[in-house]
């Protein structure tokens, strides 16, 4: 369906869903949805986890549209939105050690203790890497899949998340170092 | 940054004239920037298959988009509501967003402009018999402001008569950017 | 949500109203349903979005598991109180979706509101709070 505000500037569209106009909201939705499913699914590993994070994204931008100061700054934002609920997902995923998980599925296993040296679940190393990238801290993976798979800048990172670009340098650091150390010997 | 071939990496100076084994690493000074572009060359493959792995089928996104949808239309309908009346004394409420919403499609159908923020307070004696409207508009670049501004308006009062079936008593116009189609 | 056991609150009294008004609130809230809803450029009536379980009318017209649909129609002290909360389209202005829509709820009420002696209510009494909810093309369908 092509609607006349296919072609709209962001500000424009940002500015018009934020005093309710649906459509504007919808070519919003359009222009982002993909990207974020896209950056959830990398950061969490889980089809619906990264669904349900989309979707509460998404649906709270709309409640908060207001809160946007600069309306241009509204992919930084909803990057933003969609970063905070994955860290929150992880962090929850790490307090909850156990859950049964079938091992050939691509989650993320939820122990991120396990030790991934002898994991016998991982047959490839696509598969020991899943592992590998859960056992980085939930702000360490967020900032590298930012970086590494959205391909953001330091700058932009640091943006997004809100942080310092030193911080942003610190964490893709560590989770480099311990990416590298984990999969030694598997590529 | 230093100058790199794209997706090459920098590589060790080789000492015979032979193209260099990339897994003879020399092992990398963290704070090198060169180093962590060898440490993701080392690993690109398996990265690019991770990012592969990760393709959102169009019925999931589909189905993401119909709820937020749906759980956004709920939603507008709670939102805030203008108080109108009709000529013959008729008095209702109308949500807002509605109101807002003919007056940006009559906006909207003048070729060259967009709508941006609409404003639309009950005015008129009675109260709410007639509408005091704000817009702000992004116009295209080439496009002469005050006949827009009066095309607009034209527009606006006609829209707000065809579609609300309110006059305007005041309509406000801002061009407040430019845009290339 | 209303926490009345039987979802009906004893001030409404289905039949009697207090001034003495014989008006069957229900009787008119399916009669005024089904009219307000044949008006050209009615989509849909939505459930109110105040406290519906508290009217007879809401305890009637809650469809299994659903919200109830419909005007609601309360009967209190001075008169006749309409509550309409519509979903229009867009082929008509509103002011002419919102005229025939009151004419159609004052025939109404006129028609089934009688005092002790059997004669109408004056229009005078009826209180009509209608809200346009959204406003559609008429293309679209929902």
């Amino acid at each position: 369906m092509t609607r006349r505000d296919d072609h709209f500037d962001i500000v424009t569209l940002v500015v018009r869903a934020r005093e309710g106009d649906i459509d504007a909201f919808e070519s919003l939705v359009d222009r982002y949805e993909t990207k974020l499913l896209r950056f959830c699914l990398r950061t969490l590993g889980d089809q619906q986890d990264a669904e349900d994070v989309v979707q509460d994204t998404l649906v709270q931008a709309w409640k908060s549209l207001n809160a946007l100061a600069e309306p241009a700054a509204f992919g930084t934002w909803i990057y933003r939105l969609a970063s905070n609920k994955c860290t929150d997902q992880l962090r929850k995923r790490m307090a909850r050690p156990a859950d049964v998980q079938d091992p050939d599925d691509m989650s993320v296993h939820p122990d991120a203790r396990a030790s991934v040296e002898k994991s016998v679940e991982a047959r490839t190393a696509l598969e020991h890497f899943s592992e590998v990238l859960a056992t980085l801290s939930s702000e360490q993976r967020v900032t590298w899949v930012l970086h590494q798979m959205e391909g953001l800048s330091y700058a932009e990172v640091a943006r997004t998340l809100g942080i310092s670009e030193g911080s942003v340098r610190g964490r893709i650091h560590r989770a480099r170092a311990a990416i590298i150390e984990g999969m030694e010997g598997w590529t | 940054m230093s100058d790199q071939n794209a997706g090459s990496g920098s590589q060790p100076s080789p000492i015979n004239g032979a193209d260099p084994d990339p897994h003879d690493m020399i092992e990398p000074d963290s704070n090198d920037a060169e180093s962590h572009l060898e440490m993701d060359a080392q690993l690109r493959d398996v990265i690019d298959d991770y990012m592969g792995t990760f393709k959102p089928a169009p019925e999931d996104t589909a189905g993401v988009r119909e709820r937020i949808l749906a759980l956004v239309r709920q939603d507008l309908y709670r939102g805030p509501s203008t108080q109108l009346q009709t000529e013959t004394g008729n008095q209702f409420s109308i949500s807002t967003a509605s109101v807002r919403s003919i007056v940006r499609d009559a906006v909207d159908s003048v070729d060259g402009i967009r709508a941006r923020s609409v404003e639309v307070e009950p005015a008129g004696d009675p109260q709410g018999s007639a509408a005091r409207v704000r817009v702000s508009v992004s116009i295209r670049a080439g496009i002469a402001i005050v006949t827009a501004a009066e095309v607009v308006r034209r527009a606006v009062s006609a829209g707000l008569v065809a579609e609300l079936g309110i006059p305007a008593v005041e309509i406000d116009i801002n061009a407040e950017d430019v845009h290339v189609d | 949500m209303s926490s009345q056991a039987d979802g009906v609150n004893p001030n409404r009294k289905v039949g009697v109203a207090p001034a003495g008004i014989d008006f069957d609130e229900l009787a008119a809230s399916l009669q005024l349903t089904e009219s307000v809803t044949s008006v050209a450029g009615v989509r849909a009536l939505a459930p109110g979005l105040r406290d519906l379980v508290a009217t007879a009318t809401a305890k009637v017209l809650r469809r299994a598991g659903g919200e109830p649909v419909g005007v609601d129609v309360t009967s209190r002290g001075e008169g006749v109180n309409v509550r309409i909360d519509a979903h229009l389209d867009a082929s008509r202005s509103v002011a002419a979706i919102v005229d025939e829509i009151c004419a159609v709820v004052e025939a109404g009420v006129a028609t089934g509101a009688v005092d002790a002696a059997g004669a109408g209510v004056a229009p005078g009494q009826l209180e009509i709070d209608l809200r346009v909810v959204s406003r559609s093309p008429s293309s679209v369908g929902r």
